[in-house]
């Protein structure tokens, strides 16, 4: 190949080099309006035709940077806040772009708000975004707000951080202390699935002590809320769903006395006994180490051992069925005892009419409580 | 070089270039099709299929063994005559090429969704097919270069990023394990046998080697590689979204992909590590079946030489590449040949090999 044939070839390589990596039209960070935060509430006036009330949370980056060498940091707000009226989140979040000065971007969205008196009408439709966004983050959070989400977003964090990302860290880093972490692909997937109920955590403002609460969790029955389970049967419902459960146990002795416990682990394992899903029977395994008993016995002997946790294991079992019985009682299977009949029965099971069915369920319990260990010897 | 008497392959290539041309092509929305055939068994589509292209592959060999030195398309020649044998190729080329197109339109569009969201989707599908061009110009062994040197970093990251996806599989989604009749599985086996449709690329490429049987375990192998990375790519999606979930997203696997999130470690979008790093595979796979388009047209005709092939293909290519409008016609069109392939791309060597052996054509003969 001759040199100006060679020339020619490399100048048509190196061309698209400029033209393909992707940054020529990028809009840096500065012209970016970062919404980290996004409430779905009812309109205020139900008859009007913009029947959503929208609000981002967008952080002002320049105030929550870290001081750089030389430059105090900023005294000035952390966040401001856009809230519109319109049909759809689709339409709303295109009113907003509208009226923000950068370009709205939806990479970094932590939470997703959903009022609760609205969600009780159903948020199948309101929730279509999440999946068909495709830079929205399938990690963002659900949750159900106990005030408006624009009302919520629009206090402060009095460890003076962004109130999203506060909100974001206690669900990520205290799971099932007072709720549970639920993300946005979680959600809307147990609503394509037949006879899947989803739950997300609850959220309230507390303006006494001016902190963000996570308190308990909302129970769907498909897409509509169908009630709110407290934070006691919070920690329940994570035993029984597998989830990871930091937020120990206090087990009442006869005589008023108790035993703390903590890193509580548990497994569970639904067993359909019929494949009409009449008669279900739910094995519960809970680890447990001693954090404190509140009477002077540093050591057990083997039979008050054993016995500590026939006592624990008959605790932990009638709270779990009075959670069962809430459940039940709200038609929402969110521990997916219609999908373990599937998954034993296949075809056999028919979801028709599930969840009245799961309603008139008998569900057996059998607890198993072992305490592993305890710093101090038993 | 394109001609086996001037270059030859390693064993060990028939396993990199298989894998490679398998896996390149729809790995990201396959078990869409699985689910529909199977429900929640829907992994095992991918393995039913693959249990006939064992036969197609020591057909093509059996083949290469009677008419040593020839492509499938000069064995068809001898086996069924001229006339016929430059029908029945020639169908089969537009066939072929047309698919790829439509496949590389539907990655295309993948791209624009998730990466280029800007740049107008023809000027980067024109790049890219160019790029492709480039490489297929330059014959086999640049092809062979290129996809040694990204096959095995590629596998092992699209295996580690599935396995990552483990931990977010709720198993109830994948029971029970056998919850179909055997008409569903030969459905299933039916509609995902697309995916080992790039296997008739090996009629092309047997001839440049001279030791067949390595050569064949090594495409067997190639085989066994694919069909275990589909395996555990349907486990995860059906396992993670459900049967019914899963059809709510347009490419499943860079869904769950997404849903893999390890805090704290610089790779927390390791989706887009999923999607570059297929990306490359998809570029290999691509040039790969333009070589293998363009090598069978210059031995239909030839005084059509090969590299004049590779240009004369281009418009045609690169038209059916911009004729969908969106995903939707894309699949609606890609569907058709899905259905339909399965005559010409398995059918093809099977009924020629079965022809010679009756008529006792060739070496053994």
């Amino acid at each position: 190949m001759s040199k100006i044939k060679q020339l020619l070839l490399l100048s048509f390589m190196i061309l698209p080099v400029f033209l393909l990596s992707g940054c020529w039209d990028v809009e840096g960070l500065e012209n970016r309006e970062l919404y980290t935060a996004i409430a779905i509430d009812g309109a205020e006036d139900a008859a009007l035709e913009d029947r959503l009330r929208v609000t981002v949370q967008i952080p002002l980056i320049k105030n929550i940077l870290p001081p750089a060498a030389g430059a105090g940091e900023s005294q000035g707000p952390k966040f401001y806040t856009i809230s519109v009226n319109a049909k759809s989140v689709g339409e709303a979040l295109n009113m907003i772009n509208d009226q923000v000065s950068g370009v709205l971007d939806n990479g970094h969205v932590k939470l997703v708000l959903l009022q609760e008196d609205y969600a009780r009408g159903g948020v199948a439709q309101e929730l279509d975004f999440v999946t068909r966004i495709p830079q929205l983050p399938k990690h963002a959070n659900l949750l159900i707000t106990r005030q408006t989400g624009e009302y919520i977003l629009n206090q402060t964090s009095p460890k003076d951080l962004l109130p999203s990302l506060d909100i974001y860290q206690q669900l990520q880093l205290k799971n099932s202390g007072r709720s549970l972490a639920v993300a946005a692909w979680e959600f809307v997937k147990k609503l394509d699935e037949p006879g899947q109920d989803p739950y997300i955590p609850v959220l309230e403002y507390n303006e006494d002590n001016k902190t963000f609460e996570l308190n308990g969790l909302a129970a769907f029955r498909h897409d509509k809320l169908a009630g709110i389970l407290d934070t006691n049967q919070t920690r329940f419902i994570s035993m029984l769903d597998h989830r990871r459960n930091d937020s120990g146990l206090e087990i009442p002795l006869p005589g008023g006395r108790e035993a703390v416990f903590r890193v509580v682990k548990a497994s569970s394992r639904i067993i359909p006994q019929n494949r009409q899903g009449s008669n279900f029977l739910i094995t519960l395994k809970v680890h447990a180490s001693i954090s404190e008993f509140n009477f002077a016995r540093p050591k057990l002997t083997k039979k008050e051992m054993e016995r500590l946790q026939e006592q624990a294991a008959r605790f932990v079992k009638e709270e779990c069925q009075q959670v069962l019985s809430s459940i039940q009682a709200l038609h929402a299977d969110v521990l997916l005892l219609g999908l373990s009949c599937h998954a034993k029965y296949g075809k056999d099971f028919s979801y028709v009419d599930w969840r009245e069915k799961y309603g008139r369920a008998d569900i057996d319990l059998e607890v198993d409580f072992t305490i592993d260990r305890g710093e101090a010897y038993f | 070089m394109t001609f086996p008497e001037k270059t030859s392959l390693r064993p060990s290539m028939y396993l990199v270039l298989i894998f490679t041309a398998i896996i390149g092509y729809d790995m990201l929305s396959n078990p869409l099709v699985s689910v529909k055939a199977l429900g929640n068994s829907g992994y095992f589509a991918p393995l039913a299929a693959a249990v006939p292209v064992i036969a197609i592959i020591i057909a093509m060999f059996a083949l290469q063994k009677r008419f040593p030195g020839k492509s499938g398309v000069q064995c068809a020649s001898l086996i069924i005559g001229h006339v016929p044998a430059v029908i029945i190729n020639l169908l089969l080329i537009i066939f072929w090429r047309v698919f790829a197109a439509l496949s590389a339109r539907d990655i295309m569009t993948l791209v624009s969704t998730q990466m280029l969201l800007k740049t107008p989707l023809w000027f980067f599908s024109t790049i890219g097919y160019l790029g492709i061009m480039y490489l297929a110009y330059h014959g086999i062994e640049s092809i062979s270069r290129f996809v040694a040197f990204t096959f095995i970093p590629a596998t092992i990251i699209i295996i580690i990023v599935f396995c990552a996806a483990f931990p977010y599989i709720d198993i109830r989604q994948l029971l029970p394990v056998l919850d179909f009749s055997i008409t569903d599985l030969i459905k299933g086996a039916f509609s995902m046998s697309y995916l080992y449709f790039p296997l008739i690329l090996l009629f092309l490429i047997t001839p440049y080697t001279k030791k067949l049987p390595s050569a064949r375990r090594f495409t067997m192998a190639a085989l066994a590689l694919s069909v275990l990375v589909f395996l555990i790519q349907n486990i995860c999606a059906i396992g993670i979204f459900g049967t019914s979930g899963l059809n709510r997203y347009t490419w499943p696997t860079l869904e769950f992909a997404h849903v893999i999130n390890i805090r704290y470690i610089a790779l927390e979008q390791i989706g887009v590590v999923l999607l570059t790093v297929w990306l490359v595979l998809t570029f290999g796979a691509a040039a790969f079946n333009y070589w293998g388009t363009a090598l069978a047209l210059s031995q239909l005709f030839p005084k059509i030489s090969y590299k004049m092939a590779v240009l004369i293909l281009a418009l045609p290519t690169g038209l059916v590449l911009l004729l969908p409008q969106n995903i939707i016609d894309t699949r609606f069109y890609l569907l058709i040949f899905e259905r339909w392939g399965v005559l010409a791309f398995f059918g093809h060597p099977l009924i020629l090999w079965l022809i010679a052996v009756i008529r006792r054509q060739g070496k053994e003969s």
